[in-house]
């Protein structure tokens, strides 16, 4: 194998690796936006359970 | 040149996407001769990869946000440990690849060291293990060289009449002979005769060598060359001894002109040999 065809062959596995890489990297990505919509849900859940308990003890309803 | 590369390197210092990176190393190993340049480009898409695999965390203010709304820690933890447990499956797929990766251009770096061990004309190393084991000048061995311009390999018959050229020139030592023989003979599983006659014709190896020759066989060359060349009137009864039994085992048919080089009768040399 000539040095030139070595490059390549090289260039072609790193080409075909960046590939791979490129779709596992935008679906990790995804799943740690997913993470973050959830960690963001679950507090913005919290902050809605924390209001509705101050609504509660000042006496007043949901819609007030 | 290096004009070019300061150029290269101001370039490349503008790249940042990891797709900008990888076009950049492509162009410039089209180029040619800029191997640090790329070798530093590919650094730099590696890191940029590695970015993408940033370590996720939940941060101090989402914790404190949890905590002041009256949540827990532990809590939120069971909220992103299903999401938690799939990215670890992420991360073990993207390093499976590179480690299929960097095994796969291993296998290709190796396959390519393999095949230039053997000698080539334009490798740098070839040619001064050359004139080095032949005690030339490089002028004097591609001198040699030019009678036979193709490429080499241990294995074909330009090598081979190569090294016996470089061998008759008789300018080598024992070691560099016995050198030769590893590299050429021993490397490949088999006896060549014509090197082998050559190392032999020397006369130069010491006599435990020259007997490793000759017991390995390839053809009658080798023992012939060896009876020939060998001076066994000087031998002791241990050397003389050794020959014959190691001769014997590989058939000995130089028996009685040997017994005459030695100087000895045949019945001494059956007392010997009991």
């Amino acid at each position: 194998m000539t040095p030139q065809e070595q490059a390549k062959k090289i260039e072609e596995i790193y080409n075909d690796a960046i590939a791979k890489l490129d779709v596992l990297a935008q679906e990790r990505s995804n799943l740690v936006k997913e993470r973050q919509d959830a960690i963001r849900g679950y507090i913005k859940d919290l902050e809605t359970k924390k209001v509705d308990t101050i609504r509660a003890s000042l006496g007043l309803s949901a819609n007030q | 040149m290096n004009a070019e590369k300061e150029i290269l390197k101001q370039d490349l210092s503008k790249q940042e996407k990891p797709e900008d990176i990888k076009k950049f190393i492509e162009d410039t190993e089209l180029m040619g001769g800029h191997e640090d340049i790329v070798a530093l480009a590919k650094a730099k898409y590696e890191t940029a990869i590695e970015q993408i695999n940033t370590p996720i965390e939940t941060t101090e203010s989402q914790k404190t946000q949890v905590e002041n709304m009256g949540g827990s820690e532990s809590d939120l933890q069971e909220v992103t440990a299903p999401i938690d447990e799939k990215i670890a499956e992420k991360d073990t797929e993207i390093k499976n690849v590179e480690k299929e990766t960097e095994q796969k251009v291993s296998e290709v770096k190796n396959e390519n060291k393999e095949n230039n061990s053997e000698f080539k004309y334009d490798s740098e190393e070839g040619r001064k293990l050359k004139y080095s084991l032949a005690g030339m000048s490089e002028a004097e061995l591609l001198k040699i060289m030019d009678k036979y311009p193709h490429s080499v390999s241990t294995n074909n018959e330009n090598t081979r009449s190569l090294w016996a050229d470089i061998i008759r020139e008789n300018k080598l030592s024992p070691e560099e002979l016995i050198e030769i023989d590893k590299k050429v003979n021993d490397k490949e599983g088999y006896n060549d005769e014509v090197i082998v006659g050559r190392i032999l014709e020397t006369g130069k190896l010491p006599l435990d060598k020259a007997l490793e020759i000759v017991s390995r066989g390839g053809g009658p060359r080798p023992m012939e060359t060896f009876v020939e060349k060998t001076n066994f009137s000087n031998m002791n009864d241990a050397e003389l001894k050794k020959v014959f039994k190691t001769l014997d085992k590989v058939g000995n048919w130089h028996f009685n002109e040997i017994v005459k080089k030695s100087g000895r009768t045949k019945e001494q040399v059956q007392v010997l040999l009991k």
